[in-house]
């Protein structure tokens, strides 16, 4: 166990300079390439669909965009790069024994944890452009941040384990991520849903995730933590699906790389 | 001694990957707990025993299960049946490099491997200055890993592992690489290792190093054990296996350490005097004859020594021990004749060595070995026919 955590926290150290910090500009990309991303979508709809819903009257469209898009962006890298987590380490997972799931884990943490700073540089430049974000809510929202990281996780084990076996995995997944994101109220407040769809959506765990996000950040309304249940519930759910998951086939990883 | 490791009846099956229906299959199989179906048996029957304080090396064939069979002990792979338990601190180095990440420096390689190993980031800061001072590879430790020689890897690796101290040090044939001079170092490494009470599981081809750091030694064959007990005797088998395989000449000149100065001349088996045949029938006489050179007047020893095939001693005597004197013919020869009657062995094929030793008996001087075949239709079991009486 011991052992693990020292991997662990090697894996991420190794993962965060590599991906993020050896390149001169990989710092900066960490904050641009969802900045750009951010920016076209803001242009697309608000400029030329001219979206207008009463949720973002108050605080304009794009702050509205950026408090939910960069945990989607965590999570959702968390998880696209976690697909090739265990089957990239074939060569160490082949030669020495080690538990195959630090891997994932070590991905999901690193991809948080420079995204959380990403975060909060966003969150910080909003003020600056005047943009009223509720501080207190922060505290809240790290544990909608949590809730998001474990499900990561979850799907990050999941998907990782997965994909040793189906290699087609890492081709077929950013599709489905981006129907995720597009069914998700990210774009779009969950009030614009139609009815008959609303009930889809309150599966999705991402959906409530995601409206508690805006309530404390960018309303200071920190009534709806009833509102997180069900995704607390689907998370737990899922992370104990993924363990037993992984741990049926990561004794046999070695016999299928 | 503890037992540090035992292996009870493992055996390891791939399963076939090759087609994605084979991986969905053995998905479906894995997640349901059972186990997956058919694949290539690499390793069988095995069941092997580690105490502390024991060298142990495993040598056998190319494609024989070796690595697999390291694999399993170390916990990378899992057996598809049997038993594997380790209580000891393992630490193992198999192939070259292995665990190295290409892109990374050498200093952050050795990071890396160190918390592989169970390394704490305080002990790994103690210890940095040693793992330096042993690799020995300069500035380069700054540099990827990818621009490194094959030597230059395993110098990081050893060095790392030397680190650690294990209870347990397995190896997979890392000292084929490096130069001489490194190898040197970790042999000796390895021998003060070895008497600080370390345990040792080593894979090499090499019958030298394996004889020098291993007291014991396991043959593996096609997947399963062959032959186990006292290293000489493991690694003489399988050389002689592998000559087997090679050679088929009929006379082996086996050795020739310079010592010029007694040599075989002559050597001939058969069934009576004077004959050349390498054909007897069971419980026939085998006799042999062999000339020898004598430079003084002190006449050389001679060692008969009767192997089976695969090259297991069965029988040994030399002419001091019955305190036979050679007969003189003269021209600096000498002649020595036994004869072996009523052989006891049974069908088969068999190899008879003559050494020339000096007149002491203790160097051998020159080796020859000629086969010869036994035949019968004897359904006794064994190498040989042992006098016995049945009661009732």
């Amino acid at each position: 166990m011991n052992k693990n955590i020292t991997l662990i926290r090697e894996l991420v150290r190794r993962e965060i300079h590599s991906r993020y910090l050896d390149s001169i500009s990989g710092f900066v990309w960490l904050i641009v390439q969802p900045l750009m991303l951010l920016l076209i979508y803001g242009f697309v709809f608000s400029v030329i669909f001219t979206v207008r819903f009463p949720e973002a009257e108050t605080t304009g469209f794009l702050p509205y965009l950026a408090v939910a898009f960069w945990p989607w962006t965590a999570f959702s890298e968390a998880v696209m790069r976690s697909v090739n987590s265990v089957t990239d380490n074939a060569g160490l997972i082949d030669k020495v024994a080690i538990s195959s799931e630090v891997f994932p884990i070590a991905t999901v943490i690193s991809a948080f944890i420079m995204h959380s700073v990403g975060y909060l540089a966003v969150l910080l430049v909003l003020t600056a452009f005047g943009v009223d974000i509720h501080w207190l809510g922060l505290l809240p929202a790290m544990i909608v941040l949590v809730i998001l990281f474990v499900l990561a996780l979850a799907l990050g084990l999941l998907v990782s384990g997965l994909n040793v076996f189906v290699r087609d995995l890492e081709h077929m997944l950013p599709p489905v991520m981006m129907l995720w994101f597009f069914s998700t109220p990210i774009l779009y407040p969950a009030s614009m849903i139609p009815e008959k769809y609303t009930h889809w959506l309150d599966m999705n765990p991402m959906s409530g995730l995601m409206t508690a996000l805006r309530e404390f950040l960018l309303f200071g309304d920190y009534t709806n933590l009833v509102g997180l249940i069900l995704p607390v519930f689907i998370t737990l759910l899922l992370l104990l699906l993924s363990i037993w998951f992984f741990r049926r086939l990561s004794p046999r990883f070695e016999d299928f790389f | 001694m503890p037992l540090l490791a035992e292996l009870i009846a493992v055996e390891k099956i791939f399963p076939h990957t090759t087609h994605s229906k084979d991986r969905l299959k053995a998905l479906v199989r894995l997640l349901m707990g059972r186990k997956i179906g058919t694949g290539s048996r690499v390793l069988h029957d095995i069941d092997l025993q580690v105490r502390r304080g024991e060298s142990l090396a495993i040598i056998g064939a190319n494609g024989a299960g070796k690595s697999t069979l390291l694999k399993i002990l170390t916990g990378v792979l899992r057996p598809t049946s049997g038993k594997v338990m380790v209580n000891a601190s393992v630490a193992a180095l198999l192939e070259l490099g292995a665990g190295f990440q290409n892109e990374f420096s050498g200093m952050e390689n050795i990071r890396l491997k160190a918390s592989l190993l169970g390394m704490s980031r305080q002990e790994l800061a103690e210890k940095l200055d040693d793992i330096l001072a042993f690799a020995d590879i300069g500035e380069s430790i700054h540099e990827p890993v990818k621009h490194y020689s094959s030597g230059m890897v395993v110098r990081l690796g050893f060095a790392v592992i030397t680190a650690v101290n294990p209870d347990l040090l397995i190896t997979d044939e890392i000292l084929a690489v490096g130069d001489e001079s490194f190898q040197q170092k970790c042999i000796r490494w390895i021998e003060q290792y070895l008497e600080n009470g370390g345990t040792l599981l080593m894979v090499s081809h090499s019958m030298y190093q394996v004889q020098k750091l291993c007291k014991q030694a396991v043959w593996i064959d096609a997947g399963t054990i062959r032959m186990s007990g006292d290293v000489f005797r493991v690694t003489q088998s399988y050389l002689a296996w592998h000559e087997q395989k090679s050679a088929k000449e009929r006379i082996l000149s086996r050795q020739s350490n310079g010592n010029g100065q007694y040599r075989i001349k002559k050597f001939q088996l058969g069934a009576a005097e004077d004959t050349d045949i390498t054909e007897l029938k069971q419980g026939g006489s085998l006799c042999v004859e062999v000339e020898l050179n004598q430079p003084d007047e002190q006449a050389p020893v001679v060692l008969f020594g009767l192997v089976r095939a695969d090259g297991t001693p069965i029988y040994g005597v030399s002419s001091d021990q019955d305190n036979i004197q050679a007969t003189q013919l003269g021209n600096n020869l000498c002649r020595y004749r036994i004869s072996f009657d009523q052989l006891a062995l049974l069908p088969g094929s068999y190899s008879l060595r003559a050494h020339a030793m000096d007149p002491q008996g203790l160097r051998v001087c020159d080796t020859q070995e000629l086969p010869f075949i036994v035949t019968g239709a004897s359904r006794e079991m064994g190498f040989v026919n042992l006098p016995h009486t049945w009661k009732d």
